[in-house]
């Protein structure tokens, strides 16, 4: 019998219902946080089409940056209102710059791809801080939004079409990344993070699959500071360009590992949760709570948070075969 | 315009020394150890606020015995280094040798996180302004416009640092030991080097010269919270163009950057920001493994 789903797909469609359902489950203070958590989730997915090359990004905060201020600056000089037209516009600013920087960024590895993204970010924070016309390091705010021509009566910036709004996209995109991965494409890349040199020589284009990767993540991370301007209405240069926040992008991706498609989502879920309540109950050492987390996660949990799915699949596939016996 | 050269010369020497005593520290334990660590932008501020305790706990104490500050310049550095390099190598970094680098530098990154709540908990978050030692040494006229000496002994105390490197890894044992680690360390080990001393003895080094580099300008700053969050992505910055692991190339990117920043607060203020990490952009562009980086050899 052909099964309709597989299991990575049918994960995927539980967490989605989930997290549908939990706008009438969950308490009204943690919406907030689940939709934080997507919009920083589609980053970190971004950083984990990267990874699984081998590269890691420090500064993609440039591109959450852009897709943000592109969404504010589309909106205040524009007049551009409907949020689906914003993101639009965003996805096609941030693949232009990813396409452009694409270039320059695609002949280093290692920790001088991590150094040369860290750059380009920092030399964007600069731009934005020391130009006043886009709103300096005070940023930018928007105001009320419509969705695809529905307006809210509520003033609250957060209801019900914003959340499987926000819900919906993120996990649009991460089906479609999940189908890129299993295509031949995205498995030819794990090739280039064993051996670039074989990879080659077996007639991969390295530069070009380098190239593409990286304009992949780029979207997300543009579409991921897009979603979290529409969400909060605020962009500013320090919050989202400045090299703390790459680390934190890096820091849950690592912490998510590369194993499933799902796993930035949960993993930044884990990390916007785990911040809030450090923040709550230890409000001066939030940050060493942080830090605590992510090295007992290194050093015990190699693997990221994704490799507990496959624990799972090990589990239910030894399971399985006990009972065919 | 070009009468204030000289000044943009002194600047940009000085900005360059502060540069090269941070990075310098960074440079060593990469080329050593291949640990890019981000900790060391709170190794910079933990020796910066141990000079501004001490010198503040000093000036209190005693009105006399002056010259006591410039003792406490190596001597916070060595307090602070050793007990943190012995704290971060021993318990921390141990655990995850061999692994990719990209882990290492987050491992870092959480102790970068654990160091900036431990300096509120222990120093407190208002600023601290240890200007005595500064003061103290007074202005000296340089073509008709007065000039911090303090300042100027920077210059001189990175310029002996690096002698002192260059000397040590030309000419004695111990540098020739250090490249044959740095080459590679499991033939230099199965060679009968001692390479996890070596370990620990460059990261006390590249940690003292953080300390040192933050003792030392202390005096030239406000010491408030989140100064090694700058200064790291600063030396970040010129570590990266000077090539990783080279100590003369780290002098030569601070330099560099040095200079161009210094120009672009003097004509074009709008770009101070944005002008360090554009040259940074620019020189791996142009060499993509740093000005004196070796290229390295890709197995098959």
């Amino acid at each position: 019998m052909q099964k309709i789903l597989n299991f990575k797909e049918s994960i995927i469609l539980i967490c989605f219902i989930s997290l549908m359902s939990s706008w009438f489950i969950l308490p009204d203070w943690s919406l907030n946080i689940v939709c934080l958590a997507c919009c920083n989730g589609l980053v970190v997915l971004g950083l984990l089409v990267l990874m699984r090359a081998g590269l890691i990004s420090f500064g993609h905060g440039l591109y959450y940056c852009l897709g943000g201020y592109t969404v504010a600056i589309a909106y205040n000089f524009l007049n551009v209102k409907d949020a689906f037209i914003l993101l639009s516009i965003a996805i096609i600013f941030g693949g232009l710059l990813s396409y452009l920087l694409g270039f320059f960024v695609r002949k280093f590895r290692g920790i001088f791809f991590a150094m040369m993204n860290l750059a380009l970010s920092m030399i964007l924070f600069g731009i934005i801080v020391k130009s006043v016309s886009l709103g300096s390091t005070d940023g930018f705010g928007i105001k009320e939004l419509t969705y695809f021509g529905y307006k809210s009566s509520e003033q609250i910036r957060l209801h019900i079409v914003s959340y499987f709004f926000i819900i919906s996209v993120t996990f649009i995109c991460i089906f479609l990344v999940s189908k890129y991965i299993k295509s031949p494409i995205g498995k030819m890349v794990l090739a280039i993070k064993d051996n670039e040199i074989r990879a080659n020589y077996l007639g991969i284009n390295v530069s070009k699959q380098i190239h593409n990767i990286y304009l992949i993540s780029g979207v997300l991370a543009s579409l991921g500071g897009a979603l979290m301007v529409i969400l909060v209405g605020h962009v500013t240069p320090e919050d989202t360009a400045y090299w703390t926040k790459s680390g934190e992008f890096v820091f849950v991706a690592i912490l998510s590992g590369i194993i499933h498609v799902i796993a930035p989502l949960i993993g930044s879920l884990f990390f916007e949760f785990i911040r809030t309540f450090a923040l709550y109950l230890f409000p001066n050492t939030w940050q060493m709570t942080i830090g605590i987390i992510l090295i007992l996660g290194i050093i015990y949990l190699p693997e990221g948070i994704g490799s507990i799915f496959n624990k799972i699949k090990n589990i239910k596939n030894a399971f399985r075969s006990k009972k065919s016996l | 315009m070009f009468q204030s050269l000289p000044f943009i010369i002194l600047d940009s020497l000085v900005y360059a020394s502060w540069l090269f005593l941070v990075a310098s520290g960074l440079t060593l334990i990469y080329g050593v150890m291949k640990v890019l660590n981000i900790a060391h932008g709170s190794l910079y501020a933990f020796g910066a606020y141990s000079m501004a305790w001490l010198v503040g706990w000093f000036a209190n104490i005693y009105e006399s015995n002056q010259f006591m500050y410039y003792v406490f310049i190596p001597l916070s550095a060595i307090l602070v280094s050793v007990i943190l390099s012995i704290f971060i190598e021993k318990i921390f970094l141990r655990k995850v040798y061999g692994r990719d680098e990209i882990v290492i530098v987050l491992v870092t990154y959480g102790l970068f996180l654990i160091f900036e709540d431990t300096m509120k908990i222990i120093f407190g978050t208002s600023s601290y302004l240890p200007y005595q030692p500064r003061i103290m040494l007074g202005d000296i006229n340089i073509f008709g416009l007065p000039y911090v000496v303090y300042d100027l002994l920077l210059i001189v105390l990175a310029l002996l640092v690096w002698c002192l490197f260059f000397c040590v890894i030309k000419f004695t044992k111990i540098g020739k030991l250090l490249i044959a680690v740095i080459h590679d360390s499991e033939i230099a080990s199965s060679m009968g080097i001692n390479v996890s001393k070596f370990f620990v003895y460059t990261f006390f080094m590249g940690c003292f010269l953080g300390c040192l580099g933050g003792a030392a300008s202390a005096p030239m700053i406000s010491v408030v919270p989140g100064v090694g969050v700058e200064i790291i992505v600063l030396a970040f910055a010129v570590v990266v163009s000077g090539g990783l692991g080279s100590i003369t190339g780290a002098l030569i990117g601070a330099l560099l950057i040095g200079l161009f920043r210094t120009i672009a607060i003097f004509y074009f203020p709008q770009l101070e920001l944005f002008i360090v990490f554009f040259v940074m952009a620019i020189i791996l562009t142009i060499k993509p493994e740093g000005l004196f980086g070796t290229k390295e050899v890709r197995k098959i």
